[in-house]
């Protein structure tokens, strides 16, 4: 009996060992937003992201000590104070236009990009001989995915299901919120003086009816320019604008044609700072926080966690 | 001859013209039904008084559509009247409204006032003016050193300027940020999306004064289209002249770019249209044009506003796109006749 519980043991520890082994050594195969497969080998070791949201991500999967290189452009990560802090003090690699050199001396295994804003560079960055993962998605959904499949690729996979359990709870709360409003806000997303405004298939579009308000433009897909005659014609009750986009209360005020809209009459007009334009912009771990944001300062209301 | 008579000519402009205003105002993104449009439109007067007209409408005529049609009224007569007054100095069939740098300089203005951060309703009108007038000022400064100027001087300081003020407005959307971007190139593509009353009344003078001093010398612009001796032969002095024109048809152009951005095409091809039709006597000339440029931009501003609604295209996309094969047709029609001149 003795005999047979130690041969036991021996079996699960060997059993364990090769399990382990071949968890570490076995390469992983993810597909990416782009419909690219995207196959590593062990885990990462040196890790670029090139965009906020893409740094956001692996800062909260706890890639803090592999990540080698990250955009320049960490003031849209000022949101949580912790990250842009890490991000300020990691290798820079380029703002908008990202600098292949720069990438290609910091000697990435991994290279993590935004599938929509940096599609065209995916080929190039394929080119200095790196797995490159395109983050996409125009819903919270697909970003959840991604997240989970990053988590895969990087070994963090306990963490990215913590972090989208987390998103899928905070959605699904403040859905129960917004199921308990009277009525929804029509509103007006605007992101120019040219009123260029999201329609339903964008990361803002998903966030608004997620937020429990109800997009005027709903039935346009993508960012357009819409005309003013429109907007007075749809008249919405409430103006959603950014800061960082040079609007202002008082510039839309004198917009040409406006002053007979519902919002502007009644001075509904909601500035977002750019952290709060950030986090519902951005295709990170914190669009959920920027929908629930949205909708505490629109109705007033708390929603539960 | 085969060219048509000028009566008629005018007449048909001024049909079309009518038309045009009312284009203009009854059609749009939203559909206001034509009979409500004119009872709006008739309501301003004094002596009547509908009761009952939905708000909304009314913002959309009297806010929206009134001042931009009566902008693009302005816009298209003034570039192309400038193009044809370029045409007619430089007796050159390439020459535009933007030969001497008013469009780049207007450009690098508006970047400049959008990346420095300025967001009020008339900085990158008066960011735009003040580039194109520095432009242009800088041809003369360079061209007239010693008193006269050769044209190939003033068109070779043209085209080198807009390359430098293209430089800098490139330079400067690269180290804008993507709204900055975003600013800069929907003014560059122009339109008259920004019209609005307080725009209308600072254009208004500007370009009536312009155009009326214009019209008022196309005397001895015809002398000036047979070369420059022969014209001081005739008793013109062509200095004098060039100098003059070319100042009212910049001075002109430039407002126009800075309340529409650089629309294309209509300063080109509007004065060949019109040459075509009529001849070079610039007394017929300039005024068909004038005309004829107003009434193409109005109806070109309306397809814009409605081809793609609620999403509204950039006007200069519309001028080339119809602009373009009508000259090519006409272009056709005169070389097989035998008539290009």
């Amino acid at each position: 009996m003795k005999r047979f519980s130690s041969l036991l043991l021996i079996t699960i520890l060997l059993g364990l060992a090769v399990v382990n082994f071949g968890y570490a050594e076995a390469t992983r195969t993810v597909t990416d937003s782009l419909d690219r497969q995207v196959s590593l080998s062990g885990n990462p070791e040196r890790v670029v992201t090139t965009i906020p949201s893409t740094t956001e991500i692996a800062l909260d999967l706890g890639l803090d000590e592999r990540l080698v290189g990250v955009s320049d452009l960490t003031k849209y990560l000022s949101y949580v104070p912790k990250l842009q802090a890490k991000a300020d003090k990691t290798e820079k690699v380029g703002k908008f236009k990202l600098s292949m050199e720069k990438i290609a001396a910091l000697n990435p295994d991994l290279i993590i990009v935004d599938g929509v804003a940096q599609k065209d560079v995916v080929s190039k960055l394929e080119d200095l001989d790196t797995t490159v993962y395109a983050v996409g998605g125009k819903d919270i959904d697909e970003v959840s995915e991604a997240i989970l499949e990053l988590g895969y690729l990087t070994g963090t996979k306990d963490r990215a299901q913590e972090i989208v359990g987390q998103m899928a709870y905070k959605k699904f709360q403040l859905r129960g919120a917004v199921r308990e409003l009277e009525e929804k806000k029509t509103t007006l997303y605007t992101l120019s003086e040219r009123m260029y405004t999201v329609g339903e298939n964008t990361l803002v579009g998903q966030v608004l009816e997620l937020a429990g308000l109800d997009n005027v433009f709903s039935d346009l897909s993508g960012y357009k320019p819409v005309s003013t005659e429109k907007i007075i014609q749809r008249n919405p009750e409430l103006i959603i604008a950014t800061e960082i986009s040079g609007l202002s209360v008082e510039s839309l005020k004198n917009e040409v044609g406006l002053k007979g809209v519902k919002a502007i009459k009644e001075e509904n007009i909601l500035l977002l700072s750019r952290d709060e334009d950030s986090m519902i912009n951005q295709r990170g771990t914190k669009i959920v926080d920027g929908a629930i944001n949205l909708f505490e300062r629109v109705y007033d209301k708390e929603v539960n966690l | 001859m085969n060219r048509a008579k000028p009566k008629v000519t005018f007449f048909v402009l001024f049909v079309l013209l009518a038309f045009a205003l009312l284009a203009g105002v009854a059609i749009g993104p939203v559909r206001i039904p034509f009979g409500k449009s004119l009872l709006i439109l008739t309501n301003e007067l004094p002596w009547l008084n509908f009761s009952g007209l939905p708000d909304n409408f009314q913002t959309i005529i009297f806010e929206l559509r009134l001042p931009r049609v009566l902008t693009g009224l302005l816009v298209g007569s003034s570039l192309a009247l400038s193009g044809t007054v370029m045409q007619g100095i430089f007796r050159n069939p390439l020459a535009t409204p933007y030969i001497l740098g008013v469009a780049s300089g207007g450009s690098a203005g508006a970047a400049t006032v959008v990346v420095l951060g300025f967001t009020s309703n008339f900085a990158l009108p008066i960011g735009a003016l003040i580039g194109a007038l520095t432009a242009v000022t800088v041809v003369y400064r360079i061209s007239w050193s010693r008193g006269s100027s050769s044209s190939y001087t003033l068109i070779l300081a043209g085209v080198a300027l807009s390359s430098l003020f293209s430089a800098v407005t490139t330079a400067l959307i690269f180290i804008a940020g993507p709204y900055e971007q975003h600013r800069v190139l929907f003014w560059m593509m122009g339109g008259l999306w920004r019209s609005s009353w307080p725009l209308f009344k600072i254009l208004l003078p500007i370009v009536t004064l312009g155009t009326g001093i214009i019209l008022a010398w196309s005397r001895d612009l015809n002398a000036l289209a047979l070369g420059e001796s022969a014209a001081a032969h005739l008793g013109v002095r062509p200095e004098t002249v060039k100098k003059t024109l070319l100042g009212l048809a910049t001075t002109i152009t430039a407002v126009s770019v800075a309340a529409a951005g650089s629309i294309g095409f209509v300063g080109l091809v509007i004065p060949h249209i019109m040459r075509m039709i009529l001849g070079p006597d610039h007394r017929i000339l300039l005024p068909a044009a004038a005309l004829g440029g107003g009434v193409f931009l109005i109806y070109t501003d309306v397809m814009a506003k409605t081809i793609m609604q609620p999403v509204e295209m950039p006007v200069g996309v519309i001028t080339a796109f119809f602009g373009a094969p009508f000259f090519l047709y006409l272009l056709r029609k005169k070389i097989v006749g035998g008539r290009m001149r």
